[in-house]
Order: C-alpha cells, then sequence, then structure tokens
C-alpha cells in the first residue's frame, strides 16, 4: 500500500514538475483560413491563456480539402474547430472517436440570398429556381428550410455553390448559400440589392463550428483538454470585449487580411455566439435542446442511425467545469 | 495475357499488403477500411459513381481530344513556319510554367462552375505534354532525307506529311499516352476546386462529410478508369508504330 501510494505520489510529482518546466504541446485545426471567425484562440494565444494552463498551441489554419473531423479522429491534431451540429453527430455515425467539448456558434450561421428583383419574397418561392449551397453540411440546413416551408427538395435545383459567388452575381443561379459573417457583408458592402433569408427566422437553429477533441485525449489527458477549453473560451470572451485590440491582434498573425471586413466579420461572429444560451448560460454552451433537435431532424430525414445519441458524441462535462469569470458575457 | 496476369498478381499483393495492414496496426475504417467495404460502397452506391465518372470522363476526353489535336497542329505549323515557334513557343511554356491548376481560380470566373471550366484545363494540361512530343518528334528527322526529297521537287507540306509526320509517330504517340493519364488527373483536380458533377466532386464533398467509404469508391474507380484508357493507347500504339 505505501509502496503503491509512494510511486503515485512519485508520478504526481514528477508531472507537476515536468508540467511547470515545460509546456505541453498540443495543437488545433481550423475549419477554414486565418480569419476573425476564429479569432478568439488566436487572442487566447496571444494573451497568454493558453500558457496560463501550461499549454503551448499551435493554430493550424484549415482549407478547401482539409477536414478536421478526420484530423482529430487519426490523431494528427489534438482540437479542431469543425463542422456544424450536423457533422459532430454524422462523424459518430461513422465510427469517428471524436467529442464535442463546445459550440461556438449558438445560430445558424447561413442565410439565402436573391436578388432583390427576382421575384423571390419566401423560400417557398425556391420552387423551380435553382439554388446553389455548399454541400459540405450546410446543405443540411437548406434542406431543413424547405421542408420547414412545406417545398418538396425535388421541387429545387439545388447545385453544389463556387468558392466565389460570381455566378449569383452574374445571375446563373437564382439563390445562393451565405454566410452571415462573411459573403452577407461582402455583397452589402458592395451595394447589390438582395433579399436575405436567414434560415433561423424559419425555424432551423442548426449551431455550429463545433470544438472537438477524440476519445483519447479525454480518457489519457482530461486537464489538457480542460485547460484547452478554459484558454479558449476566455480568449472569445476578451475578443467578444474588446473587438478593436482583437482584430489588431488577427491582423498581427495573417497581415494580408482586410480589417474593416474582418472588424466586421467578428461582430457577426459575436452576434452568432453571444445568443441564446450563449448569452444566458455562457459562450460556446452546448445547447441540449437545440442538439436533440438537430438530431432528430437528421434521424427523420434518414441521415443519421437512431442508435447515435447526445451524449455519444459530446461531453458537456468539460464546458461545466469553465470558470464562470471565462464564459459568462 | 501475360501482362493482365502480372497485373492482377500486383493487384492482389498490394490486397494482401493493406489488409495486413489494418490486422497488424489495428487500423481504424476511417485511416484504412477493409477492401470489402469499399467493395461494398462501389457496389451500392455504383449508379452515382458511374454518373460522376461519365461527367469526369467527358470533360478529360473532351480536353484531352481538342487539345491533342491543336498541339500536333501548332508543332506542324511551327516546322513548316519556323518564325511561329519563335513567337509562340515562349508564350505557351510560360503558360506551363506554373501548375495548369493554378488556372483553376480565373478559369471558373471564365466559363462558370460547368464542364467548360474543366475542359479548358485539360485543353492546356494535356495539350501541352502533346506538344513537346510532337515538336520534338517532328524536328528530329534525318536531315539528309529531307534534303532528298527535296532534291525531288517536294514542297515543305509533302515533306511534312511523307516524311515527318511518320517519323514523328513513335513521339507523338508518346505524348499521347502521358497525356491521358494527365487529363485525368487535371479533370479530377479541377473537379475538387469547383463542379457540379463529377469524380473529383464526389471525393471532396466525401471528404468534408466524412463519408470516407464513398471517397476511397471514387478513388478506386476513378483509379481503374485511367489504367484503362492508358491500356487503350498502350493497344493503338502497337497498331500504329509496327515498325518499333
Amino acid at each position: 500500500m505505501t509502496v503503491l501510494g509512494g510511486v503515485a505520489t512519485a508520478a504526481v510529482m514528477v508531472s507537476g514538475i515536468s508540467s511547470a518546466m515545460a509546456l505541453e504541446k498540443v495543437s488545433m485545426r481550423l475549419k477554414w483560413l486565418t480569419q476573425a471567425q476564429f479569432v478568439g484562440f488566436y487572442v487566447a494565444k496571444a494573451k497568454g491563456f493558453y500558457e496560463e494552463e501550461g499549454l503551448d498551441l499551435t493554430i493550424n489554419p484549415g482549407g478547401p480539402n482539409l477536414n478536421g473531423e478526420s484530423l482529430v479522429a487519426s490523431g494528427a491534431e489534438n482540437f479542431a474547430v469543425a463542422g456544424g451540429a450536423e457533422n459532430m453527430l454524422k462523424s459518430r455515425a461513422k465510427g469517428l472517436p471524436n467529442v464535442g467539448i463546445g459550440m461556438m456558434l449558438q445560430r445558424t450561421p447561413s442565410a439565402y440570398i436573391a436578388h432583390a428583383d427576382s421575384g423571390i419574397k419566401s423560400p417557398q418561392d425556391f420552387k423551380g429556381k435553382t439554388v446553389s449551397t455548399f454541400f459540405t453540411g450546410a446543405h443540411n440546413t437548406l434542406y431543413a428550410v424547405l421542408s420547414k416551408e412545406g417545398v418538396a427538395a425535388d421541387d429545387v435545383k439545388v447545385v453544389p455553390q463556387a468558392v466565389s459567388l460570381a455566378p449569383f452575381v452574374d445571375r446563373q443561379v437564382d439563390v445562393a448559400t451565405v454566410m452571415m459573417f462573411n459573403e452577407l457583408i461582402v455583397l452589402k458592402n458592395r451595394g447589390v440589392d438582395i433579399t436575405v433569408f436567414e434560415a433561423e427566422e424559419y425555424g432551423v437553429s442548426f449551431p455550429s463550428d463545433t470544438i472537438i477533441t477524440n476519445e483519447t485525449m479525454i480518457k489519457d489527458k482530461p486537464k489538457v483538454v480542460q485547460g484547452f477549453l478554459n484558454a479558449s473560451i476566455r480568449g472569445w470572451k476578451y475578443a467578444h470585449e474588446n473587438p478593436e485590440e482583437t482584430i489588431d491582434i488577427l491582423m498581427e498573425a495573417a497581415p494580408s487580411l482586410d480589417r474593416a471586413h474582418q472588424a466586421a466579420m467578428l461582430e457577426g461572429v459575436s452576434k452568432l455566439m453571444v445568443a441564446d444560451k450563449g448569452t444566458s448560460e455562457g459562450i460556446a454552451v452546448l445547447d441540449r435542446e437545440k442538439l436533440e433537435g438537430v438530431r432528430a431532424y437528421l434521424i427523420e430525414k434518414g441521415e443519421l442511425p437512431e442508435t447515435v445519441k447526445l451524449d455519444d458524441a459530446m461531453n458537456t462535462s468539460f464546458w461545466a467545469a469553465v470558470p464562470d469569470a471565462y464564459k459568462k458575457p | 495475357m501475360a501482362r493482365a496476369g502480372y497485373l492482377a498478381l500486383g493487384i492482389f499483393i498490394i490486397g494482401c499488403l493493406w489488409e495486413a495492414a489494418i490486422a497488424i496496426f489495428a487500423l481504424p475504417p476511417f485511416i484504412l477500411p477493409p477492401l470489402a467495404s469499399i467493395g461494398g460502397a462501389i457496389w451500392s452506391e455504383f449508379p452515382f459513381l458511374m454518373r460522376g465518372l461519365r461527367a469526369t470522363l467527358t470533360v478529360a476526353g473532351a480536353g484531352y481530344a481538342v487539345g491533342a489535336v491543336a498541339a500536333i497542329l501548332l508543332a506542324l505549323s511551327m516546322v513548316l513556319v519556323p518564325t511561329i515557334e519563335r513567337v509562340v513557343k515562349p508564350v505557351i511554356v510560360a503558360i506551363n510554367s506554373v501548375p495548369v491548376v493554378a488556372y483553376a481560380p480565373l478559369c471558373l470566373v471564365w466559363f462558370g462552375m460547368g464542364p467548360a471550366s474543366k475542359i479548358a484545363m485539360v485543353i492546356l494540361a494535356a495539350g501541352f505534354t502533346v506538344f513537346v512530343n510532337a515538336l520534338q518528334g517532328l524536328q528530329s528527322v534525318d536531315a539528309a532525307g529531307v534534303n532528298l526529297l527535296r532534291s525531288f521537287g517536294a514542297g515543305p507540306f509533302r515533306i511534312a506529311w511523307m516524311l515527318r509526320l511518320p517519323a514523328a509517330l513513335p513521339a507523338i504517340i508518346t505524348g499521347l499516352r502521358v497525356a491521358v493519364v494527365r487529363s485525368m488527373i487535371i479533370a479530377i483536380v479541377a473537379e475538387m476546386l469547383g463542379a457540379y458533377e463529377g469524380l473529383g466532386r464526389i471525393i471532396y464533398e466525401s471528404t468534408q462529410q466524412i463519408e470516407f467509404l464513398t471517397l476511397w469508391a471514387a478513388i478506386i474507380v476513378a483509379s481503374t478508369a485511367s489504367m484503362i484508357a492508358y491500356g487503350i493507347l498502350v493497344v493503338i500504339d502497337r497498331r500504329l508504330v509496327w515498325w518499333k
């Protein structure tokens, strides 16, 4: 007993010493290139929040052919800002050992746009029209909106959307999908006269930008997971409260970005982040009620087997343990 | 026949190594799925994959045909009128000194998300490969042969038709063969960057939607199609250049 106890104490001491001496190296993958959508992590890094938690974090930008879910599942990355709630659930169905530990955007980030003179006044008018969307998860949201509005998916010609909005501006497609914190701002600034249909307005609330890690991390290094989440959420709260300084930090990390656009993006992201339970309970909360709604929708559409339960796909204990001072906006 | 045997043996060995790797390293299916499940995915999504393959083959085939014909005509015109070579060749080399896919964003803006933008990129890539080989073949004709025909009163067109083209045929066919695989590669990569349909789009979307079995199925279909196309060109090569 004493021998075992001694060994355990020694082990605790060693690990304590090593963490005091050297920071634990961890990495995360963003779902897209460096931009204000992910600025909270850059703020936390610049402010030394990760170091305070004993972590040395490397932030790796994403790209069109990278997938955060796969990288975390394989262990190539410790954490990722991954896709929406639907991807969090679907990756469980595919056997990926990923677990959601936080959710950055409490509301659906996508909206649909039509030219103001097109005569399209509601999603019901999408019937017989060409609608472009991203087949990277966002298509689920579109189909959910159509289904809520009683439009059969077959009545709409849904095509994949190009990286640029040129086909929409040239009127090759009637309706296009936009991220409310990104393309929508660009179009409005250019003075394109458009009608906007926000998915949220039609009762489709699909939270997005899940913070994920894998089961091995949770089992072997729960303290690292907790430290990462503490620092990240703290960074996001700081970003929300200090937008000017936040954009300074972002511009230093990625000087080629357009400052004004990034400032507008941060404002847009903040609105989706500090919303609903993100306001009442705290930033990055996993809103069980909404997520259960997403799950029910996917099951109803045959996109998800019923065997995938919410608690397999996410672990709320880490978020619950984040100090209120860090997460309460 | 013997070649087909070796090919089957090669595929069998790769298959064994594949399954052994899964067993030895206990690889989860999202890293390396068992071949049986990939086969299952090909089976269950066959119509979907074939629709993608048809789109990719259309793009690759159209671009390849146009690119190859244009390349041979261009090389021929350069042999007949050397000034064209001096003016046009540097431009062609300059355009091809960057990877063709670097033009993808521009092509998408100019020619749209449909097949036209992909065909344009394949024309560029396949055309250049055939062009380089064709020009080299057409120019490497024995000078004595040219002089002999000339002494019989043959003009440049007749010399091109009777001497240069047949002599250049092996080089041209080599170019055509290499360009087949290149056309498929460029078509797929271009589709990954923006397309309505095709194997490249299936690969891109299944990556994003974490459908790793569909991803592998699309890769295997693409690879098989490329090998068949290459095999056809090998047969044509043997028929046309029988004297080699």
